[in-house]
C-alpha cells in the first residue's frame, strides 16, 4: 500500500506549515472593531400631512441620530423650506420645539400655508453642510358631490329602509374617511348639535369618482339612541369625505405600525425616512325632503 | 424536579416487551435453518467496560476464517456458521487472546461472552490506550466517531477534558461565543440537535460557559456525531444527532478522582456493588468560574453550573445487561451587558436559569436461539429553565417528556436489519411573559409515536447500503409522515465514498430571540403556526486512509428547511418580537487532515458554509423593498481548526486554534422617532416611538473569530494514585472576540479574555 510515510525527522514539515497558517490567518483577522452603522445618505426623518384646510400646516422634523439616548431637546441643524410646483411660490418654515406628553421633546416645522388643490409641494429638509432630504405630495382633486334620489325598500314587515347615493367625482381611489352628519336643534333658530357616524370606506367607485351610500335608517335608529327626536328640530344633514394624497396608501391597505416602522416601507421622502402626504376634507350637505324626514321619524321646523 | 409519569400518558410497556416476540416471530424461520450463530460481550477484565474493536475469529480445520469485531458496547456476533469444529479467537492489542475450540451443532447459537485480560508482559496501559483507533479526520456520510483519547487531546481551561471541546473543533460546528451554550451544527439552530446520552433526550445539556457540557471526557465511552444525514433510528429532530454512549463503573475495585481548576472541581467514585456483575459510577462537577477564573483575570463572571451523573450497570447474564443512567445539570447566570455589575445572588439580578434532569434505563437482550441483539430503552427527561429574577422570574419553559423505544437488529450473513419503535408524550409549560407576542402561554401535550425499519444490506465486501423509512405521526398536528433515510458506503482500497440521505421532522421546537445573542432564554413549545418543520438532508463524502495514522475526508452537504419558526424583526426596540414561519437552505463543504503517530496527534480542518432563511412574515419583506431573504445569525461562512497534541519526556501539549470569519448581524442607520402618519394623527400631539433604522436584516459582518488555546499536562504515577497537573493559556494571545454588540447602546461584550489556569487531577486506585 503506498501509504504516506512521515518519519520523525520529516514531521516539522506539518507543524511548520500549521504555524505558518496560524499566522496568516492571525494577520489577516488582526481587526476587532465593528462598525454597527451602514454608511447612508439619510439625514432626516419627516412626518406630517398638508390639510387643505388649514392655514397653517405643520412638519415634524428628526435627525437620523446615530444614539437612541438623544432628548429630541438638542438644537436641528435643518432649515426647511417648501415650494408649491405649480406656482413657484417658496416658504420658509420655521422651528418650534414641543414637549410631549411623554416627556419627550421634538421639532415641529410651520409655515403659514393654504395649499391648493391638485397642486404638488415639495419639501425641502437641509443641513447646514447641503445634506438635503426632500419629499414631495400631490394635493388631493376637489371632488364635485352629487345627491341622488332616495331609496325606498319596504319590507314584508312593513318596515322600511331608507337610503340615499351620493357621488363624489374627481376621486380616484377610496375616501380615507367617511362619515355622515344629521343636524339638530331644539328651536329652529337655536344653537344646533351635529350626530356623526362613521362609515366603511369601502362602497364603490363609479366612473369617473365615487359613490358611498347614506344610510338614512339605520343611522336614525343609531340616532334615536343618542337623542329623543321629538324634542329637537331636524335641520338637514350631509356627508364629509378625507381623501388622501395619491401615495397616501401604505402596504397592504392597513396602517399597521409593526409593518410601517420598517425602514423604508411606506415613505415618500428622498434621501431619508418618513411620509410627507396631504389631505383634503370635503363636504356636502342637503335637505331631506318632507315626507322621508317624516318617514324618520324626525320632527321638521314649520316653515 | 422529575415529574411522576403523567396519566395521560398511555400505557406503552406492553407494546414494548412485544417486541422481541415479533422479532422472533417474524424471523423463526430463520432460526430454524441448518447453521449455527456465535455472539457475546468483550470487555476489559480489569473493569468491565466494553472494548469496541476486538477482533474475533472462527478458522474452520479446514482454513476457512470468518470472523467480525465487536461494536461500541463489546458485542459481537457471527452469524451463518456452517457447524462443526472452530478455532476461536478474540484479540485486541495490548491484549491477551482468548482462544478456545469449539463445536458448534445446526441451529445453535452460543453465546460467548469474555473479559480479556491485559497483556502487561508485552504492552503497557499506555501503549493499549494510544493504539486505539484515532481518526479525528475520518467521517463517512457525515458521522463522526468520537472516543474520550480524542477528547482529552483538546486543550480545556480543565483538567478534566470535555466533548463540546471536541464538537466545536468539527467543520461546520458554530458556537455564536464562549457562552451561552449553543451550538449550531451545518446549518442547524441548537434545539434542533437530538442530544442522547445512553438512548435518554437530554435538552440542553451544554453549559452556559462554552468549555462545558454534562459530558466529561471520563464518563464517555463513544459519541457518535451525525452532523446530518443520520439513520431511521433517529428523528424529531431537523439538523443532527449527538448519540453518546457513558462507560460502566468499574466491576472489580473501586477507584476515585477529583479535580481543582479556576472553572470547574469535580469528583468521581466508581466501583462494585457485586464484584463482576454491578458496577456503580458517580460523578459531579461544579463551576468555581465565578470564584476562580473571575479572579484570575480580575473580571466579573457570572456563571455557575454543574452536573451530577450516576450510572448503574448489571451484567445479568452473558446475554442480557440492564443498566440505569441519571444525569441533572444546573447553569445560571448573566449573559450579555450586565455581566459586568452582576450580582448573580442578589435578588434582583435578571439572570437566566436552566436545569436538566434526565432518567433511563436500558436492558440488553440476545434472545437465546436468534441472532438478534434487542434493547428496550424507558426514559424520562426534563428540562425547566427561566429569566428573570432568580426568586421571580418573569419568563419560564419547561418541558417534561416520556420516552419508551424498542430497537432490534437482527443479522444475517449478509444483511443485518434493524428495526424498532418508539413512544414519546411530551407535557410542555410556558409563561413566555409576552416576549412572543404570537405565542400564547400555555400548557401543553404531545405526543410522537412510531417506528422504523433499516437493514443494512452488505452488497458485496465494498458495498454496503443502509436503506430506512421512519413512520413518525404527530397525532397533536393530525400529521404523519414516512420519513425515508439512505446511506451508502463504498470502499475500495485507500478510498472510500460514502452519502447519506434523509428527511425529517420536528414538532417540539425551541424559539429565541436571535436579536439578542445576549437573551439565550429558549421557549420550548410545539410547532406554532400550525405547522410542523422539515427537513431534508443529503451529503456526500469521499475519504482517503492511505495508512500510516493519515486521513484526509473530504464530505459536502446540503440541507432544505422548511416551516420554521423564526423571530420577526421590527424597527421598535421593543422586548417583545412576534414568530414568523420561514424556509431555509444551508450547504457546504469541509476538508480534515489528520495525522496520529505514537507520539503526536493533530489535525486540520476548513469548513465552508452558507445557510440562508426565506422568511414568509408580513414585515421582512417590506425592509428595503422585496428582501425577504437573509443570513441567520449562525451563517459562518468559513471555519478553520487545528489541533496538535505532542508527547515528550512524559508531557503532553495540546495546542488548539479556532478561526472562524464574522458572523452576520443587522447594521442600522441609525435611530429617529417613528410616527405613524394616518391621516387622522397631530404631528403636534404625537411623541412618536424611538425607532431602529435596520439595514438589510443580517447584512452586516461582525469581526472575525479566531483564538488559539494551548495546555501542558504531565501525569505522575505511584502506586495505587496518579496525579495530574495541568496548566493552560486560553486565549493565548488576547484576541478581543466579540460576543455581542447592543445595538441601542452600541456597548460590546467580547468573549473571555486571556486566561491562565492551572489544574490538578488526584485519581486512587
Amino acid at each position: 500500500m503506498g501509504g504516506l510515510d512521515y518519519s520523525r525527522n520529516r514531521f516539522g514539515h506539518p507543524v511548520t506549515a500549521l504555524m505558518i497558517a496560524i499566522g496568516a490567518m492571525m494577520w489577516s483577522g488582526c481587526d476587532e472593531s465593528v462598525n454597527p452603522f451602514i454608511e447612508s445618505d439619510r439625514y432626516f426623518s419627516l412626518y406630517g400631512t398638508l390639510d387643505m384646510n388649514a392655514d397653517t400646516q405643520w412638519v415634524r422634523v428628526d435627525p437620523i441620530d446615530t444614539t437612541i439616548f438623544s432628548t429630541g431637546m438638542e438644537s436641528i441643524d435643518a432649515a426647511v423650506s417648501s415650494t408649491d410646483l405649480n406656482t413657484g411660490d417658496m416658504t420658509v418654515w420655521r422651528d418650534s420645539l414641543f414637549e410631549f406628553n411623554d416627556g419627550s421633546f421634538g421639532h415641529v416645522f410651520y409655515a403659514p400655508l393654504r395649499i391648493q388643490p391638485n397642486h404638488v409641494y415639495r419639501m425641502e429638509v437641509e443641513r447646514s453642510d447641503g445634506a438635503q432630504s426632500i419629499a414631495e405630495t400631490q394635493v388631493p382633486e376637489l371632488p364635485i358631490a352629487s345627491v341622488g334620489s332616495v331609496s325606498r325598500v319596504v319590507f314584508s314587515n312593513g318596515a322600511i329602509e331608507l337610503t340615499v347615493p351620493v357621488s363624489w367625482s374627481g376621486i380616484e381611489s377610496a375616501p380615507a374617511q367617511v362619515e355622515t352628519w344629521y343636524r339638530f336643534g331644539t328651536t329652529p333658530r337655536s344653537n344646533f348639535q351635529d350626530l356623526r357616524f362613521a362609515y366603511p370606506t369601502a362602497d364603490g367607485s363609479t366612473d369617473p369618482g365615487w359613490q358611498i351610500v347614506a344610510r338614512l335608517s339605520s343611522d336614525r335608529d343609531d340616532i334615536l339612541e343618542q337623542i329623543i327626536p321629538d324634542n329637537f328640530y331636524f335641520l338637514g344633514m350631509g356627508m364629509r369625505i378625507v381623501v388622501f394624497d395619491n401615495k397616501f396608501s401604505p402596504p397592504g391597505g392597513v396602517f399597521d405600525p409593526d409593518i410601517l416602522s420598517q425602514p423604508g416601507s411606506f415613505s415618500n421622502v428622498d434621501n431619508g425616512f418618513g411620509f410627507v402626504g396631504s389631505i383634503g376634507r370635503f363636504d356636502a350637505q342637503w335637505v331631506l325632503d318632507d315626507q322621508t324626514a317624516l318617514d324618520l321619524g324626525y320632527r321638521l321646523p314649520k316653515r | 424536579m422529575l415529574h411522576t409519569i403523567h396519566r395521560r400518558l398511555p400505557p406503552i410497556g406492553t407494546g414494548l416487551l412485544v417486541v422481541v416476540f415479533l422479532t422472533g416471530a417474524f424471523l423463526a424461520g430463520e432460526a430454524l435453518s441448518q447453521t449455527a450463530t456465535m455472539r457475546g460481550f468483550i470487555v476489559d477484565d480489569a473493569g468491565g467496560e466494553a472494548l469496541q474493536g476486538v477482533n474475533v475469529i472462527l478458522r474452520s480445520p479446514a482454513g476457512e476464517v470468518i470472523g467480525t469485531a465487536t461494536d461500541s458496547e463489546g458485542f459481537y456476533i457471527v452469524t451463518s456458521i456452517a457447524p462443526g469444529t472452530y478455532y476461536f479467537q478474540a484479540s485486541f492489542i495490548g491484549f491477551i487472546a482468548e482462544t478456545d475450540t469449539l463445536l458448534l451443532a445446526p441451529g445453535e447459537t452460543l453465546t460467548r461472552s469474555i473479559r480479556l485480560q491485559v497483556d502487561r508482559t508485552e504492552l503497557g496501559e499506555l501503549v493499549v490506550e494510544a493504539e486505539r483507533s484515532r481518526q479525528p479526520a475520518s467521517v463517512t456520510a457525515g458521522l463522526q466517531s468520537v472516543s474520550p483519547q480524542d477528547i482529552e487531546l483538546i486543550p480545556a481551561p480543565d483538567v478534566s477534558a470535555d466533548l463540546v471541546n471536541y464538537i466545536t473543533t468539527m467543520p461546520g460546528v458554530v458556537a455564536t461565543g464562549d457562552r451561552g451554550g449553543k451550538l449550531f451544527i451545518r446549518g442547524g439552530e441548537p434545539t434542533q440537535n437530538l442530544v442522547q446520552l445512553d438512548g435518554m433526550l437530554v435538552y440542553q445539556p451544554f453549559h452556559i460557559v462554552g468549555f462545558y457540557s454534562a459530558f466529561p471526557a471520563d464518563l464517555v465511552r463513544n459519541a457518535d456525531i451525525y452532523a446530518g444525514g443520520f439513520g431511521a433510528k433517529f428523528g424529531g429532530r431537523l439538523s443532527s444527532v449527538v448519540d453518546i454512549s457513558t462507560r460502566n463503573g468499574n466491576k472489580r475495585r473501586f477507584n476515585a478522582a477529583a479535580t481543582l481548576a479556576p472553572f470547574v472541581s469535580s469528583a468521581r467514585i466508581e466501583g462494585p456493588l457485586a464484584r463482576d456483575r454491578v458496577s456503580v459510577i458517580l460523578s459531579a462537577r461544579q463551576s468555581v468560574i465565578d470564584q476562580g477564573a473571575a479572579k484570575l483575570i480580575d473580571e466579573p463572571l457570572p456563571f455557575r453550573f454543574g452536573d451530577q451523573f450516576a450510572k448503574i450497570h448489571a451484567s445479568l447474564s452473558s446475554s442480557s445487561q440492564l443498566s440505569t443512567t441519571v444525569i441533572r445539570t444546573t447553569d445560571r447566570g448573566v449573559v450579555g451587558l450586565d455581566e459586568g455589575t452582576a450580582d448573580l445572588d442578589s435578588p434582583t439580578t435578571d439572570q437566566v436559569k436552566w436545569e436538566n434532569l434526565a432518567f433511563g434505563t436500558r436492558f440488553i437482550v440476545l434472545p437465546s436461539t436468534l441472532p438478534v441483539f434487542a434493547e428496550i430503552l424507558l426514559s424520562a427527561s426534563q428540562l425547566d429553565q427561566s429569566f428573570g429574577p432568580k426568586d421571580d422570574p418573569v419568563r419560564s419553559s419547561d418541558i417534561f417528556m416520556f420516552n419508551g423505544s424498542a430497537n432490534v437488529t437482527y443479522f444475517t450473513p449478509s444483511v443485518d436489519v434493524h428495526w424498532g419503535l418508539f413512544l414519546q408524550s411530551s407535557e410542555l409549560k410556558s409563561n413566555l411573559g409576552g416576549q412572543f407576542q404570537n405565542v400564547a402561554n400555555e400548557e401543553e401535550y404531545v405526543t410522537e409515536a412510531g417506528l422504523y425499519a433499516e437493514p443494512e444490506i452488505r452488497v458485496t465486501s465494498n458495498l454496503i447500503v443502509r436503506p430506512g423509512v421512519r413512520l413518525h405521526s404527530f397525532p397533536s398536528k393530525s400529521k404523519t409522515f414516512l420519513e425515508p433515510r439512505f446511506r451508502i458506503i463504498y470502499n475500495r482500497g485507500i478510498h472510500q465514498l460514502s452519502g447519506a440521505f434523509g428527511q425529517y421532522h420536528q414538532e417540539v421546537v425551541g424559539l429565541n430571540d436571535r436579536r439578542d445573542a445576549g437573551d439565550i432564554f429558549t421557549a420550548w413549545t410545539s410547532a406554532p403556526l400550525g405547522l410542523v418543520p422539515e427537513a431534508i438532508h443529503a451529503i456526500a463524502g469521499y475519504k482517503l486512509s492511505p495508512g500510516s495514522g493519515v486521513d484526509l475526508s473530504v464530505e459536502g452537504f446540503w440541507k432544505k428547511l422548511s416551516d420554521l419558526s423564526v423571530p420577526e424583526w421590527t424597527g421598535f426596540p421593543r422586548l417583545t418580537i412576534k414568530v414568523q414561519p420561514a424556509d431555509g437552505t444551508a450547504y457546504g463543504a469541509d476538508v480534515r487532515f489528520g495525522i496520529d503517530r505514537n507520539w503526536f496527534f493533530g489535525f486540520v480542518s476548513y469548513g465552508y458554509s452558507f445557510v440562508e432563511y426565506e422568511a414568509r412574515g408580513d414585515v421582512v419583506p417590506q425592509w428595503f423593498g422585496l428582501v425577504s431573504k437573509y443570513s441567520p445569525p449562525h451563517d459562518r461562512r468559513h471555519q478553520v481548526s487545528a489541533v496538535a497534541s505532542v508527547e515528550y519526556q512524559g508531557f503532553e501539549l495540546s495546542l488548539r486554534w479556532q478561526y472562524g470569519s464574522g458572523l452576520p448581524f443587522s447594521q442600522s442607520i441609525g435611530f429617529d422617532r417613528f410616527i405613524l402618519i394616518n391621516g387622522q394623527n397631530n404631528v403636534r400631539e404625537d411623541p412618536g416611538s424611538a425607532r431602529v433604522l435596520y439595514g438589510p436584516p443580517y447584512d452586516g459582518r461582525l469581526p472575525d473569530y479566531h483564538r488559539f488555546d494551548v495546555s501542558l499536562e504531565r501525569a505522575f504515577d505511584f502506586r495505587n494514585a496518579s496525579l495530574t497537573l495541568q496548566a493552560a493559556l486560553i486565549n493565548a494571545y488576547d484576541r478581543s472576540n466579540l460576543f455581542y454588540m447592543d445595538l441601542f447602546t452600541l456597548d460590546r461584550v467580547d468573549q473571555l479574555p486571556l486566561i491562565p489556569s492551572v489544574g490538578i487531577k488526584v485519581e486512587v486506585n
